[in-house]
């Protein structure tokens, strides 16, 4: 993509982000005490500026004179990416009901397993590092600094 | 007082223990790059939870030490700077590693850190107090004009267009009014969220955007061969008596510079280190041998970032206000152990200030016998994958973010910070003013209402009250001064090309 197109799509994303965000100010009540702003008056104001930002950055992207880059990506490297987060995302949401251990030991086996170049793939060195990682990490937090972590369906020790 | 807070630094062996290996996992954090010192201190804030107080802060103003000293190892062994504080070290440090002189580099950068560090505990130790003194008489406009200043200041010197810098601090605000209003029981942006009552956790915020986020944008990059790190070793401090004379100019200089970076809300040792190289370029007698691998370089950049830490503790101890990315998580661990930075803090937790004094000084002498004696074990964690380390840095930040409330909820919005994290790395929007927008929200927002309610609506003793009139008009000059010079340049290359086009 495009350099402006870019500048010109985010400040887009935040002109709508700051119109939603006036919307729901408007079912925040008046303020009941007197000379009081309210609870709606700075987040308002922030979001009035937000949306006078973005336009001013649409602006000076269309009116300004520089060099407009092509942003080359390497297109290989979007599934390890979109991959990275749909499996953080998986867990952080899966922590209580799977428990730390488990959800852990599956998360650092798919997670390096993705991050690890080919040639460097080594199932055996994946899980050996897991485990080992898994399960220092449970005992010092658990045992050394008294943390209670999730145990979830499978109860450990 | 100062001598129970010293005693409980310098006469615990525990403490000390815990300094130790706080500055040498600082000082792996700090070499190792896409680690760095908020990643370290982020780690190990759970693990403070449970220990005293004293204990828990020195172990984290260690890190910042260790991890700040750190990044200079892999900007002059591998021309990666460690973390972006070293970034000017790799200029010089990096050309000296070519001569053959990587020895040298080591040796003037760790000795140069040091002597920074300790100008800049020096500072923190009398310019404090006198801070908390005029913090005293900072009343409800004070703290709402030096709330509006400092995101001015990020605004205009944080290392991204004025725009996208004020963009982000906005949205850090908004970020800060999620949950319940502080006058009444009105809920702002919860969706219906009973978790969103007290807002978003800082601790969580900071965690998904500078320690889940880093493993979010590593997936996205290239993989790169991560260069072998060549040994050193290290004769003597790597400098000769006449060497050392005729740096002290330049010593002093940047370690000022660092302090008073550190001062400067939300900016960090990158910046410090960076303007600190160019103003010794600028007043050498050489300028056109730095870049080429003189130890001038590595001086001015090693001073400052080390000079920033001290520097930064000031406004976050005596104003609440973090002078770093790194002191903003310090507060978190801070508030986390009920202590409360501000105008009375030496009232309060007198001990602990005198501690904290300790564990600086302890911290850099750690730092400096470790780094001397120990370079080559360090330069071993150098030649650890990434691949391995982001994973399990992620499952630790997990449990740092759980367990600071003891809620799951803060793991799942770990994540919501992260994307968010990226997605505004992706729109070039820096993280930096959002976070300190974050902070100050509520002191902002606070302090605004009830300042405009005790003037009957309003505000015009924002302007009679000349401490607060000056941080107003410093901030609006700060908003506004860039915004004129670029209309300006604006107008000006429109009148050259005008002109160049008529002849």
């Amino acid at each position: 993509m495009k350099e402006k197109n870019r500048d010109i799509l985010s400040a887009l994303v935040l002109i709508a982000v700051s119109a939603y965000g006036l919307y729901l100010t408007c079912e925040i009540p008046e303020p009941f005490r007197d000379y009081d702003l309210g609870a709606a008056f700075l987040p308002r104001l922030v979001l009035i500026l937000i949306g006078a930002l973005s336009v001013l950055k649409i602006v000076v992207t269309l009116v300004e004179n520089r060099p407009d880059f092509l942003e080359k990506k390497d297109t290989s490297q979007f599934i390890k990416g979109f991959g990275t987060i749909v499996l953080v995302g998986l867990y952080c949401f899966c922590f209580r009901p799977a428990g730390f251990l488990l959800d852990t030991v599956v998360y650092l086996f798919a997670q390096i397993l993705i991050l690890v170049p080919k040639e460097k793939r080594k199932i055996w060195k994946i899980l050996l590092i897991d485990v080992t990682a898994t399960v220092v990490i449970y005992l010092i937090f658990t045992r050394g600094f008294a943390v209670r972590l999730p145990q979830g369906f499978v109860k450990f020790f | 007082m100062a001598q129970q807070g010293l005693m409980a630094v310098f006469a615990s062996p525990a403490c000390l223990i815990w300094i130790f290996v706080g500055t040498l996992t600082g000082l792996i954090f700090g070499c190792i790059p896409g680690l760095s010192a908020p990643i370290a201190v982020l780690l190990f804030l759970p693990m403070t939870f449970g220990m005293d107080t004293i204990t828990g802060i020195s172990l984290l103003i260690a890190l910042y030490v260790g991890s700040t000293s750190g990044g200079l190892i892999s900007a002059i062994l591998l021309k990666i700077p460690g973390t972006p504080a070293s970034i000017a070290t790799v200029w010089d440090g990096g050309p000296m590693r070519d001569k053959g002189e990587a020895g040298k580099a080591l040796g003037v950068g760790i000795l140069y850190s040091f002597i920074g560090g300790m100008i800049s505990v020096i500072a923190l130790i009398f310019i404090s107090p006198f801070l908390a003194q005029i913090a005293m008489k900072f009343s409800i406009f004070e703290y709402t004009a030096m709330a509006f200043m400092s995101l001015a200041v990020i605004a205009s010197v944080c290392d991204a267009p004025m725009i996208n810098a004020l963009l982000s601090g906005l949205i850090g605000l908004l970020l800060s009014f999620v949950g319940m209003d502080a006058f009444s029981d009105v809920t702002r942006f919860t969706f219906g969220s009973r978790q969103l009552l007290s807002g978003f956790s800082m601790t969580s915020l900071l965690i998904g955007f500078f320690a889940v986020a880093e493993i979010l944008k590593y997936a996205f990059k290239k993989p790169s061969e991560q260069g072998t790190a060549l040994s050193a070793k290290i004769k003597g401090f790597g400098v000769s008596w006449q060497e050392f004379k005729s740096q002290s100019g330049n010593m002093i200089r940047s370690s000022l510079i660092g302090i008073a970076i550190g001062i400067l809300p939300g900016i960090g040792g990158s910046t410090s280190s960076i303007l600190s190289y160019t103003v010794a370029k600028n007043s050498s007698k050489y300028p056109e041998k730095f870049g080429t691998g003189i130890i001038d370089g590595v001086v001015a950049s090693e001073a400052a970032n080390n000079a920033t830490v001290g520097g930064a503790l000031i406004p976050l101890l005596t104003l609440s206000i973090p002078g770093s990315t790194v002191c903003a998580i310090m507060l978190g661990g801070l508030q986390s152990h009920g202590v409360f930075p501000g105008p009375l803090i030496f009232a309060k937790n007198g001990d602990l200030m005198y501690a904290i004094y300790a564990a600086l000084i302890v911290a850099n002498i750690a730092f400096f016998v470790i780094e001397y004696k120990g370079i080559n074990l360090i330069t071993k964690a150098l030649k650890v994958p990434t691949y391995y380390m982001l994973p399990i840095v992620v499952v630790m930040c997990s449990i740092g973010a759980f367990s600071d409330n003891n809620r799951v909820f803060d793991v799942k919005v770990i994540f919501f910070f992260s994307v968010l994290a990226l997605i505004l790395n992706l729109m070039k929007i820096p993280s930096t003013p959002l976070i300190i927008g974050f902070i100050l929200g509520s002191t902002l927002e606070l302090n605004l209402r009830r300042a405009v309610m005790y003037d009957l609506g309003g505000f015009q003793d924002f302007f009679t009250r000349p401490i607060s009139c000056v941080m107003i008009i410093i901030g609006c000059i700060m908003l506004f001064w860039p915004i004129y010079k670029s209309i300006k340049t604006f107008f000006s290359s429109r009148k050259s090309t005008n002109a160049g086009e008529e002849g």
